[in-house]
């Protein structure tokens, strides 16, 4: 059963989150916010080609906007393959925390 | 600058986009430039786009380190293969980090001192919107550029152009005695300035009101070294300075000493107001004796608006000038490093900044020649990891990771290293300058220059020792080391190259200031000293003169308004037979009987001024000879010069051309004339009495004049100076250039010889077995010798082939910058030529005479 890596939890349900906006910018803005910390764009980069390798994530590219000064953005989309992880993830998370939640709030 | 359009800021700098589109995988790469301008203009509209650079690069150096090591679960054991190979191969090990360790130790220091010489006049607020108003003037055969201005142009512009937001005329005043209750010092750095001045320039001011601190005409404002040295620790602020024992000056102002790197200097501020009422000519447009700054508008463009002005003032003004000039602004931020009409010390920045590249590259150039050379010893290692599954790219990343990991150690001593020179580069350098390790900027070009050293140096041999085939080297069939031998032999032609041309140009830039200095002056410079005409001397100067006359130590004495060496005034005179139709700007010095004798200038058509002519005082002049080129006169005497401040005059002899200033500039027209023995207006016009001594007999002299001053000044301190001193002022900065590259110039050799010691030794080492078998076989001691260096040699002449035309080109370049220049002698080639061989030589031959000298037991017994 495979799970996954704690970055690559927090990619894959940011991009999950964000929906048709997944592309790079927002996910780190998302990961920063809410892990508290700073994330650089290549950690984000690296994470997302691994999650892409082993088909958790699939992307396209947009269509270029003047915005960005002729340089498309490029979404990202949680996979069957990603739900099946992320739900492994968790599961082995819940099993792991099963019975000892108490402890958070002694 | 601080306005960046929109188009500006989303553009990445080149570098960074290539660098997003390399380290990541491809596909991502253009989008990824995309993601990276996104957040990078966010934060230039968040904050400032410094912070948003800083932010920029942050991300782009962690990355690359993190690239360089992401993946290599191996770090721990090449980082214990590196420490091994440290301890293992001390002696190689120590030529590799000494070398690195001293080359970016220059790298920093130079580094420092081209950030301190960029830095000159930011400190003022606004800085971008100052300028030094400049004139171009051309005069028939003769254009130049200069920063003297009239105190009526800098006036009329500002009432003129509402683009000027203010203008200031800013003229250094003679030396000054101000007296402060029993504390009387004579100060140089006296200024006058325009009230508004304050508002231009922001000197900091530490009591009184920047704005209104000089509109009283009797206000001066000091700096805090002067506040120290007449008040000490009281309120200086109300309390008056004495102003040469006759007026009251009320102190309404402190400002913070000058800065160094400030191209200005002062120590004491006046207003020009005292000057309208004294002499108001000075104020006008015949006068060009003003530096003038401006601060414009903030949308004002400097280019358009001098066009405009260079028109208005030719339209309104057309008296403005007698020649047809062109005024333009520099921005103050280039005051300091770029003299007016090209040149100035930028061209020490690109020198100094080359020769920090060259003592880098030479040792960077060490670790690769011994890297390679060593490869053999680590092809064993090479085979292995790629049997058991490593490849390319992580040999490549391992020896990469090394050679940083060799370099951040040199870099540590370097730490070391600069911490203890800084304060002698500085005493040689003339600078300030100090180094804060914690700084965020330091530690940011710290890891740039780490980076790039270890890049460089490490990039041959790991894409070398990365090639090796594993079935190879473990079969054995690595030839020891000799591979990468013809890339080794260009690096060390190319190190030497660099060496002997540095040895030629130190050597032609020492000729070259030596003949500066020294030769041709036009005039004698020794055993001169003067002092300043001061009070009463003034009154009393022939009866002073003949007293000094009489004493036996003293050779002649003579006076002159200022000093030979000081800026003169300037001013137009016109001539009989004048057929240019426009008039000559000249200098007019003004001098006593008996100054080109003092002086030893010869008088090479003519007479001198004599006292037994009694109509020399107002009817004569003389001129010098570059006066008579300019003016164009077949016979120059008897012809009569029309001034614009007294009557005409005739031309009673010609004079020597003299160089007293600079000779990097070119001789100025001088018309003389002889010190009128009235007061001229206000001012006496002897300013500097000159006192030529007797060779053996200095000391005794200077008494005899010091007797004199005491008798005849006796409110005021006693002081002289060395002429010859003053003459060699002028080439300060250049003698602490030639310091500073000589230093320079030496570590780079030093650095050099390092590199081919090692590699003498390992050639020597590797070949241990051969010198055995040739000495059993009946080898020399010197055949051995010739052997071990035969080669090195060959190297060193082929590097003086490809060094000396370089050397030639570069410094024909640099003397095209000096009006007057040594001639580039061939035995200067010859000899950097032959000193670089025998240094080579001596370092090479320490390691051929030890193995010419070993037992061929013990070499043969070897392993």
């Amino acid at each position: 059963m495979k799970i996954l890596t704690r970055a690559e939890e927090l990619i894959l349900l940011a991009i999950w989150r964000l929906a048709e906006e997944a592309y790079c910018v927002p996910i780190l803005d998302q990961v920063q916010e809410v892990s508290g910390k700073k994330w650089t764009l290549g950690s984000i980069y690296i994470t997302l080609h691994r999650l892409e390798k082993r088909h958790y994530v699939e992307s396209e590219l947009g269509s270029p906007t003047a915005q960005r000064g002729g340089k498309s953005k490029r979404f990202y989309q949680v996979t069957p393959a990603g739900i099946e992880v992320l739900r492994n993830t968790h599961e082995v998370e819940k099993a792991m925390w099963d019975g000892i939640e108490g402890i958070l709030y002694e | 600058m601080n306005k960046i359009n929109t188009s500006e800021k989303r553009n990445l700098p080149r570098f960074v986009s290539w660098a997003i589109k390399h380290l990541l995988p491809g596909y991502l790469g253009h989008t990824a430039v995309g993601d990276y301008e996104e957040l990078y203009t966010r934060r230039i509209e968040q904050g400032s786009a410094g912070k948003a650079r800083m932010w920029l690069w942050g991300q782009i150096v962690t990355s690359l380190f993190f690239s360089l090591f992401w993946g290599t679960v191996m770090l721990k054991n090449y980082i214990k293969v590196a420490f091994r190979n440290l301890r293992r191969h001390k002696g190689f090990s120590f030529i590799n980090i000494a070398g690195l360790a001293v080359g970016m130790a220059c790298a920093v220091l130079i580094l420092l001192w081209v950030q301190d010489e960029l830095s000159y006049d930011r400190f003022h607020e606004d800085v971008e919107h100052i300028y030094r108003v400049v004139r171009e003037v051309h005069q028939p055969g003769h254009t130049f550029h200069t920063t003297y201005t009239s105190a009526e142009l800098c006036r009329v512009i500002w009432d003129e152009f509402p683009e000027i937001a203010a203008a200031a005329a800013i003229n250094g005043r003679p030396r000054v005695l101000f007296e402060h209750g029993n504390k009387a010092f004579y100060e140089e750095g006296l200024v006058q300035v325009d009230p508004v001045f304050f508002d231009i320039l922001t000197f900091t001011f530490v009591a009184g009101d920047p704005r209104s601190a000089l509109s009283d005409g009797n206000a001066i404002v000091i700096t805090e070294d002067i506040a120290k040295k007449y008040f000490g620790d009281e309120d200086p602020v109300g309390k008056t300075l004495t102003w040469n024992n006759w007026l009251d000056r009320r102190v309404t102002g402190v400002i913070e000493n000058i800065p160094p790197n400030s191209h200005i200097r002062f120590d004491l501020v006046i207003n020009t107001e005292q000057m309208r009422n004294s002499w108001p000519d000075g104020l006008g447009w015949e006068w060009n004796i003003f530096r003038s700054y401006v601060k414009l508008q903030k949308e004002a463009d400097p280019e358009e608006l001098g066009r405009k002005m260079t028109e208005a003032l030719d339209n309104k003004y057309p008296h403005h000038s007698k020649f047809e000039e062109r005024i333009y602004f520099q921005p103050l931020t280039q005051a300091h490093l770029y003299a007016v009409g090209g040149g100035g010390p930028i061209k020490y920045v690109y020198v100094f900044s080359l020769i920090a590249l060259f003592v880098l590259f030479i040792a960077c150039i060490n670790y690769m020649n011994l890297a390679t050379a060593r490869s053999a010893s680590r092809a064993k290692e090479v085979g292995l990891r790629k049997v058991v599954g490593s490849n390319r790219g992580q040999l490549t990343k391992q020896f990469l990771g090394e050679s940083l990991f060799f370099v951040f150690i040199a870099y540590l001593l370097s730490l070391v290293l600069i911490k203890i020179f800084l304060p002698v580069f500085n005493q040689i350098a003339g600078k300030t300058m100090n180094i804060n390790f914690g700084d965020a900027r330091f530690i940011f070009v710290s890891l740039a220059i780490i980076f790039f050293t270890g890049t460089v140096a490490g990039s041959y041999p790991a894409l070398y020792l990365s090639t090796f085939s594993a079935a190879q080297v473990l079969k054995g069939h690595m030839s020891s080391g000799l591979k990468g031998a013809s890339f080794r032999r260009v690096l060390v032609v190319t190190q030497f190259a660099l060496s002997v041309g540095l040895i030629i140009c130190t050597a032609v830039v020492h000729q070259q200031l030596d003949f500066l200095r020294n030769k041709e002056l036009g005039f004698d410079k020794e055993n001169i000293v003067y002092i300043p005409v001061k009070e009463n001397l003034g009154d009393n100067y022939w009866a002073a003169k003949t007293r000094l006359l009489q004493n036996p130590h003293i050779v002649s004495v003579t006076a002159k308004d200022r000093l030979p060496t000081k800026a003169f005034d300037l001013g137009m005179i016109d001539w009989d037979e004048n057929n240019q139709g426009e008039k000559l700007e000249v200098e007019f010095p003004w001098v006593d009987y008996d100054y080109f004798e003092t002086m030893n200038m010869e008088i090479i058509d003519g007479r001198d001024f004599s006292l037994a002519f009694s109509s020399d005082m107002e009817e004569a002049a003389i001129v010098n000879e570059e006066a008579v080129k300019r003016m164009g006169l077949e016979s120059p005497l008897g012809k009569r010069i029309i001034f614009p401040d007294s009557e005409p005059r005739h031309i009673i002899g010609v004079v020597k051309n003299a160089h007293f200033r600079s000779r990097q500039y070119e001789i100025v027209p001088e018309v003389y004339r002889l010190i009128p023995d009235y007061n001229y207006g206000e001012f006496n016009l002897y300013g500097v009495m000159l006192i030529k001594l007797r060779g053996g007999s200095i000391e005794e002299g200077i008494v005899a004049v010091e007797e004199m001053w005491e008798e005849v000044n006796p409110h005021y301190p006693f002081e002289y100076h060395f002429f010859d001193a003053e003459v060699d002022e002028f080439y300060r900065g250049e003698l602490k250039m030639r310091t500073i590259s000589d230093y320079f110039s030496l570590l780079a050799i030093l650095i050099s010889c390092l590199g081919l010691f090692g590699l003498a030794s390992f050639m020597a080492e590797r070949r241990t077995k051969e010198i055995g078998v040739r000495k059993v076989l009946g080898a020399s001691g010197g055949h051995i010798v010739r052997l071990l260096s035969g080669e090195f040699v060959k190297w060193i002449v082929i590097a003086n082939a490809i060094a000396w035309p370089a050397a030639y080109l570069a410094l024909n370049a640099w003397l095209a910058n000096y009006a007057y220049r040594v001639e580039i002698e061939w035995w200067v080639f010859l000899l950097s030529g032959a000193l670089a061989l025998a240094i080579a030589f001596l370092t090479v031959s320490y390691q051929a005479f030890k193995s010419a000298r070993t037992d061929p037991v013990d070499a043969l017994r070897y392993e």
